[in-house]
């Protein structure tokens, strides 16, 4: 019997000895997990790759999230509430960093991000990354609002492109009439893409939602003149198609590629499939201008695009700055930029003579990204997002004036930062 | 002797702990929850009492929500089943191809939620919508009419499109309610020289306002959870007028974090529909008496 016993415990140890050596292959190792966005053109993994190649100690395991941002910010809600170690670099989009910061999910990162290499990038991504002064992420790709015009049909009526919403309008009505298309195209049904667009009125008219002291700025002059701006684009002159107020991004983008539009605002995606014959019927007669303002170079664009972090409750930090630090590099930018389409946020890069050869309109998206301003840096923003979308939905679809939208839309956000104060002040 | 009222319980012990595990416990942690505020933004719980009840029932937000709900229930249900039941009268009928009609028939029902909404939110578009190309064609609009973007119009749109994923679901189990009646009451109604109205008044109603019953159940126990396709379709738009108390919940949930709020919502939800499935219940046990 106490033979039979020695055996088994000798195999045991055997066995447990296996377990160990199986799990830990190389104890020099680290390993470090990235959670991000699908990518469909593959360049992402050549880029891990090659950081793998550079940092023999480092192994990178990623994790691919939905596709769809608010899905994304569900399964990461989800680890970094639970105070989970699993991943250690976060792929986030450019209205999370004051959420995530406020709610002590991510790390500050001022000691390893100086402001010599902050002042490297588009002052736009940097300011968004930034909360209460402190800077949590680095900005990894870029994305802002833009106007899409009809080279052809402007011209044939010898007109720049329009540099105020005054002249937008004129432009867009001319085109209406003469062509018997649509005037101009954009993103009203009630989602995020409606308080982009109407940022960008607001910033042009010298709006704010929220002042420097976090009040709301909703019921003043300039966001009144904004707003009447857009009601009186959709009801007014009548320059848009009917829907608009049920469009999201593809909807107008298909309006515009289909040759049924003469403007149109959307996103830098929307440039390649306009150069696509098989989706779009005005292949090579499609030019890109910064949105208007009130007055000539006032407007402002609405900023997109995504940002790496570091996890709070990361177990190899350094590793992870490493990576991130690899991953917002100029020579990787610039590979992600060619072989995966997504917009640098380093400003040398727009200047790269390669680039430019390779890509020429980098030129005119430079010239939009350099007045891109961040969505309110809050960590409520999803909230006060929620309040606007509806509260402006109603002005736009006449279920409410426009001063009554303003009014509610800044007494609920008032309320609301009031009642929120308490738990961020901590 | 084996004594198996002794075991019965013990056999069954695992089973029920699953089912505790998956069902029970959730809906007593979302009561529970229900009674605190919790954001996971602070991961911090504090005892609310009733507060959320309260902020909840005084805000116009949810009353909106709740009569939206009820607006979809009421009249997709009743609608579904108009249709649904003409739907199966005519597949009970002996006619040349009728299983590949039957097979058909189904198609709505098995195409994912999501796929459908997002199948109707390109025909009520008013530049490719096919809708707008119908109406336009047989000259009943000369401008297109964007569909979702007044308050009636897209509330009426998510009815139809609740009502085409449907209609099949309550068509097939009527249909199996049809079948089950014997052909002899019809030939001896026919005999007695009943028409065919007296017939399916007189015989076919009767016999199946059991399986109707159940039908109006499963429908509107799942229509007062109505939430792909006003997701997909208006986002609760134009103006809030469509959003639902589940597309709420899911906003103050996992789009604000606030878990407190969202679960008392979540309980309001549980309670009506609980309520309303009660209500059939004893309608049901009545006329099973």
């Amino acid at each position: 019997m106490i033979c039979r016993n020695k055996l088994l415990n000798n195999m045991f140890f055997i066995l447990l000895i296996f377990i160990v050596s199986c799990s830990k292959k190389d104890p020099s190792k680290v390993t470090i997990t990235w959670a991000v966005g699908k990518d469909a053109t593959g360049a992402q993994n050549k880029l891990v790759d090659a950081f793998l190649a550079q940092n023999r100690n480092i192994n990178v395991r990623v994790i691919e999230m939905p596709g769809s941002a608010s899905s994304q910010r569900d399964s990461y809600v989800t680890y970094l509430a639970a105070k989970d170690p699993f991943i250690d670099v976060y792929s986030i989009d450019i209205i999370w960093p004051a959420e995530f910061a406020a709610s002590g999910w991510i790390l500050e990162l001022d000691k390893l991000f100086s402001a010599k290499e902050q002042d490297k990038f588009l002052p736009g991504p940097i300011e968004g990354c930034k909360y209460k002064g402190k800077i949590y992420a680095v900005p990894w790709f870029t994305d802002a609002g833009m106007l899409y015009y009809r080279k052809d049909l402007l011209e044939k009526a010898k007109l720049a492109p329009p540099e105020t919403w005054t002249e937008l309008i004129k432009q867009a009505g001319m085109c209406q009439r003469k062509y018997k298309i649509n005037g101009f195209v954009f993103q009203a049904q009630q989602y995020e893409g409606l308080v982009c667009n109407f940022l960008e009125y607001l910033w042009s008219y010298g709006g704010e939602v929220l002042d420097s002291n976090n009040k709301p700025q909703l019921n003043t002059p300039p966001a009144k003149q904004a707003l009447k701006t857009l009601y009186d684009i959709i009801h007014t002159y009548k320059i848009t198609p009917e829907g608009v107020l049920t469009y999201q991004e593809e909807e107008s983008r298909q309006v515009f590629t289909s040759g049924q539009a003469a403007f149109l605002r959307n996103w830098p995606y929307a440039w390649a499939l306009g150069q696509d014959e098989t989706v779009s019927k005005v292949t090579g007669l499609i030019g890109i201008a910064p949105l208007p303002g009130k007055t000539k170079g006032q407007g402002a664009s609405c900023l997109g695009g995504w940002n790496l972090a570091i996890s709070r409750f990361s177990k190899h930090p350094k590793e992870a700055w490493k990576f991130v630090e690899f991953m917002t590099s100029p020579e990787v930018q610039m590979i992600y930029a060619v072989k995966g389409g997504r917009l640098p946020t380093r400003k040398s890069i727009y200047q790269d003579k390669d680039i430019l050869d390779f890509a020429p309109h980098y030129r005119d998206f430079y010239k939009v990204f350099v007045n891109a301003r961040p969505r309110p840096r809050t960590p409520l923003y999803s909230q006060i997002s929620d309040i606007l979308q509806i509260e402006l939905h109603k002005a736009l679809t006449n279920q409410q004036s426009i001063d009554d939208a303003l009014e509610n839309s800044n007494r609920k956000i008032n309320t609301l930062l009031k009642i929120s104060q308490q738990s961020f002040e901590k | 002797m084996f004594n198996f009222r002794k075991y019965s319980f013990w056999f069954c012990f695992p089973s029920l702990l699953i089912i505790a595990g998956i069902a029970l416990y959730p809906v007593l942690h979302s009561f529970l929850l229900s009674f605190f505020k919790f954001n996971l933004h602070e991961n911090v719980i504090r005892f609310n009492g009733l507060g959320n009840y309260k902020d909840l029932l005084i805000d116009t937000r949810t009353r909106e929500a709740f009569y939206h709900t009820f607006l979809f229930t009421i009249s997709s249900v009743s609608i579904e089943l108009v249709l649904g039941l003409l739907l199966a009268l005519f597949l009970q009928r002996k006619f040349i191809g009728r299983g590949l009609t039957r097979a058909f028939s189904l198609v709505p029902w098995a195409v994912p939620t999501v796929v459908a909404a997002l199948l109707w939110r390109w025909i009520f578009n008013d530049r490719f919508g096919l809708l707008n190309e119908l109406l336009f064609r047989f000259e009943f609009i000369d401008t297109p009419v964007a569909f979702l973007s007044s308050s009636w119009l897209a509330r009426l749109s998510v009815i139809i499109a609740e009502v085409w994923k449907t209609t099949p679901f309550i068509a097939l189990l009527l249909l199996a309610g049809l079948e089950m009646i014997p052909q002899e009451l019809y030939e001896s109604g026919k005999i007695d020289g009943a028409n065919a109205w007296q017939r399916f008044s007189n015989i076919t109603l009767p016999l199946l306002k059991p399986v109707i019953l159940i039908s109006l159940l499963f429908r509107t126990m799942d229509a007062l959870r109505i939430f792909d396709t006003v997701y997909v379709l208006t986002g609760g738009g134009p103006g809030n007028a469509t959003e639902t108390l589940s597309l709420y919940t899911y906003k103050t949930m996992f789009s604000h974090l606030q878990i407190g709020l969202g679960s008392t919502l979540a309980v309001l939800t549980f309670l009506t529909v609980t309520f309303v499935s009660a209500i059939y219940l004893l309608i049901l046990k009545r006329s099973a008496n």
